[in-house]
């Protein structure tokens, strides 16, 4: 039988089946939040290029061999989820995902606008064969509008909104965010706008269509500098002071900016920030009060504004003298706002903080072995998120849902596989 | 049902940890009651402000994340001001904020017996760190979320010696917390649609950005590696030729040549051999992917030079009509006139009645053809609405509210 254990039973969305065509990031992060939450999510797959996930083959891979079941990206981004290899370029193939989705109150896809349509797996397709199925499909740019062919990745999305424009030193071309934040950001938004339809759709019983495009998405969170623009025509690239680096500019607290710390490896940073002239004298007070800081002219928020190389220059010069998570505690502990530039290794090894928190999570895996994936943020009472089950093998449950859900026979089965609609694991 | 969530009442303890959630639930129909202290939330000090013009009322970071809000002044510190919080729970679905276990003890508010009395009420957090923990009273910013969160060691310079990690701007931690915030409210809405009991959500925003960072979990946890930032592109171990070109408009182009195929690259090579510019990309061997990768630094630097030739406009436009998922690296004050954002209704006229006039805003993340997004109407003024509430709705008397005033309670 299909795990649909204790566990899932009492979760939030236990009896919510979602037909999942999504890929990569974007679409994979969201409905993990659904598998999380304990819906049961059959990820719809195929083995070859073109149709493959790409994450599928995305190094790293476990021991450092590559393989379709051994990216850890991937089997960090799937876990909870079934994995379903039926050919939705067939004939015979769609005649099987339509009968699947007439059991499914979710169907979520992110080809790019107008691919599910041609396949017969379009909203208004699946809408006849489940008319309150709540469709989700995620694109860079939407399913409406000039640049609805677009094609994007997250850097695509990040390039468009302004976020990469904004986040740089004055001067030099923009730093940009060094992943693809967006695809997190659209896989949340893409969790978040299907449990607000699950909600409305047990209260009225309709489903609907929701066209979530990334990179619309995206403008929704660089939205201060665009009413500024708009308001007051303050136009970002006419400041020779932006990118700002790490100097905040609303409100405008100095000091504001990452420091490097003992050993000035790459990574040895630390974030300061005094808020007020309180925050600012307890900073100079763990400072030991050295004599530049005690500058009668540095004491106010505007007069700090005016000096601000001056003193982003003389806390560097102290804060070389510390380890960065230790600098971290000792202006922590004083009430200054600090934080540390943590890397992966940072917060895995030594965040005290994220060791009391589910957000690290061992799963053992089919193919290769024990792991750590990503768990949980939203964590509730009662109903918790967990992970119970890894990522899956590619095509590893399609027996299974082809015999309880399609009511096929093993033969039946062995048939389709043979005419090459479905793929089956050894089993 | 007018919104998706246009049965719920929410009651927000205004800041700027949970703003950004509950103006997510309050533009798809939630009604959300902000409560402010008599000084306002702490979002309507940051700016930029209206006319740059610092006023309780007149910042643009308050106005946009706070749509559809109304404001009840009300110092829940105090004992009179929280018997009143009280008065607001009966009808209210979802208690939302941002105390952590210190705050809440300093300011009175004890949530278990809360929880206990209103059953299904739930009650969700979204704190710096959580509700526990050693790190549960830190202090922290933005920047400082992103910089303890990995963010920051992704972004940066590879060829600017000595250069910092940067953070980024937008409040992107509080979009992380906030949209997890959000999540949480709502999947605790949707069990409660069975169980009809309430819980509480406890989001971390150190926890979201922590697992906001893609590859650089996966590398250290498969092979020890730290991701390197560079500039433009993705961090990575190893360092990646620039994919960032400039263009003869000083703008730049953000270009992938990943999984291009043999079609795309006839095409694309056919573009360039068109202007003379195809170098000796024309020759056979880049057919072969293994060699195109091996050779993408050599390639990228033809590309380079083609890119200063044409603006980032034409760039982007022709690349994406041969199908590349390249972008011109925009600046925000070219979205509000981008024809694609304008065809898909993405602004938002708000009326501004205080001002006499209508302000153009960002609108919705998401499309929904059933319970579409909506700016109802603008944030609140501080206070605009505490009679309304307090005396209309909760039928406390007015003579009552008067004492209360005075004491500035509300």
């Amino acid at each position: 039988m299909l795990p649909r254990g204790k566990a899932l039973t009492a979760s939030v969305l236990s009896g919510v089946r979602v037909l999942d065509f999504t890929r990569q990031h974007a679409g994979a992060g969201g409905t993990r939040v659904l598998g999380t939450f304990g819906a049961q999510v059959l990820r719809v797959e195929w083995p070859h290029y073109p149709a493959l996930d790409f994450v599928r083959l995305f190094p790293p891979f476990a021991d450092g061999v590559s393989g379709i079941n051994r990216a850890l990206w991937f089997n960090s981004l799937n876990v909870n989820k079934l994995s379903v290899t039926i050919d939705a370029k067939t004939p015979k193939g769609v005649e099987l995902l339509r009968k699947l989705a007439a059991d499914c109150d979710v169907v979520t896809e992110n080809f790019s606008a107008g691919v599910l349509d041609r396949w017969g797996l379009g909203y208004e397709d699946l809408k006849k064969v489940r008319p309150d199925v709540i469709y989700l499909a995620q694109s860079g740019f939407g399913h409406t509008g000039p640049y609805r062919d677009y094609r994007t990745f997250g850097p695509t999305a990040q390039a468009f909104s302004g976020l990469t424009t904004t986040c740089g030193l004055p001067g030099e071309e923009p730093a940009g965010w060094g992943y693809s934040y967006m695809d997190h950001m659209s896989a949340f938004m893409a969790a978040l706008a299907v449990a607000m339809a699950i909600h409305y759709r047990n209260k009225t019983g309709k489903g609907q269509f929701i066209d979530l495009s990334q990179g619309q998405a995206a403008c929704t969170l660089t939205a201060g500098y665009q009413m500024d623009y708009m308001i007051n025509g303050r136009a970002f690239l006419d400041d020779p002071r932006n990118p700002p680096g790490n100097h905040s500019t609303h409100p405008r607290w100095v000091p504001h900016n990452a420091y490097p710390t003992k050993g000035g490896g790459l990574d040895d940073w630390c974030m300061i920030v005094a808020r007020n002239d309180d925050e600012w004298r307890t900073l100079v007070d763990a400072m030991g009060s050295t004599e530049w800081a005690t500058k009668d002219y540095l004491s106010t928020e505007i007069s700090r504004i005016e000096h601000e190389d001056e003193i982003d220059a003389g806390i560097a010069t102290w804060t070389r003298g510390f380890e960065k998570l230790e600098l971290t505690e000792l202006l922590q502990h004083r009430g200054v706002p600090c934080g540390a530039v943590q890397t992966a290794k940072d917060k895995f090894e030594r965040d005290p903080q994220l060791k009391t928190r589910p957000v690290f999570q061992s799963i053992v895996h089919r193919e290769i072995g024990e792991r750590v994936v990503e768990g949980v943020v939203a964590q509730l009472s009662r109903t918790p998120g967990t992970i119970t089950s890894p990522a899956p093998l590619i095509g590893e449950h399609t027996r299974q849902v082809c015999r309880d859900y399609l009511g096929l026979t093993d033969n039946e089965i062995d048939e389709l596989s043979r005419e090459g609609i479905v793929t089956l694991v050894d089993e | 049902m007018n919104g998706a969530l246009g049965d719920i009442c929410v009651i927000e303890l205004a800041s700027v940890k949970t703003q950004f959630t509950g103006k997510l639930l309050a533009d798809m129909g939630a009604e959300v009651i902000l409560v402010e202290p008599p000084t306002g939330s702490e979002a309507r000090a940051i700016g930029p402000f209206y006319e740059d013009r610092p006023d309780t009322n007149t910042s643009l970071n308050f106005w946009y994340y706070n749509t559809n809000k109304r404001s009840v002044v009300l110092d829940y510190t105090t004992a009179d001001g929280r018997a009143i919080l009280e008065r607001l729970l009966p009808d209210a679905d979802v208690l939302l904020h941002s105390l952590t276990a210190k705050e809440l003890r300093d300011a009175g508010i004890d949530t278990a017996p809360i929880a206990k009395k209103y059953p299904a009420l739930i009650i969700s957090a979204v704190t710096s760190f959580g509700l526990e923990g050693p790190w549960a009273d830190w202090q922290a910013t933005d920047a400082v979320h992103l910089a303890l969160g990995g963010q920051m060691t992704m972004n940066g310079y590879d060829n600017i010696p000595g250069s910092p990690p940067l953070a980024g701007g937008g409040g992107q931690s509080w979009h992380m917390g906030g949209v997890w915030g959000a999540i949480s409210t709502v999947m605790a809405l949707v069990e409660r649609d069975k169980s009809s009991l309430g819980q509480f959500s406890d989001v971390s925003i150190h926890d979201a950005a922590s697992i906001c960072t893609e590859l650089a979990f996966s590398y250290y946890e498969g092979t020890g590696e730290v991701v390197r930032r560079q500039t433009g592109r993705h961090a990575l171990p190893h360092i990646t030729s620039p994919s960032q070109l400039r263009c003869s408009d000083g703008r730049y182009l953000d270009i992938s040549l990943r999984n291009v195929g043999p079609d795309r690259w006839m095409s694309f090579i056919e573009w360039l051999d068109s202007e003379e510019m195809a170098e000796d990309l024309t020759e056979d061997r880049f057919y072969v992917p293994e060699i195109l990768d091996q050779e993408m630094g050599h390639v990228q630097d033809v590309v380079a030079r083609f890119c200063l030739t044409h603006t980032a406009d034409e760039m982007m436009q022709k690349a994406q009509a041969l199908g590349f998922p390249w972008c011109k690296v925009f600046a925000p004050e070219e979205l509000p006139t981008n024809e694609h954002l304008l065809a898909r209704d993405f602004y938002v006229d708000v009326d501004h009645p205080e001002l006499e006039r209508t302000i153009r805003y960002p609108g919705a993340p998401y499309v929904f053809s059933e319970t579409p997004f909506a700016i109802r109407h603008r944030a609140p003024l501080l206070g605009e609405h505490t009679i309304v509430v307090l005396h209309d709705e909760l039928g406390i008397e007015m003579s009552d509210l008067s004492v209360l005033a005075e004491s500035r309670v509300i």
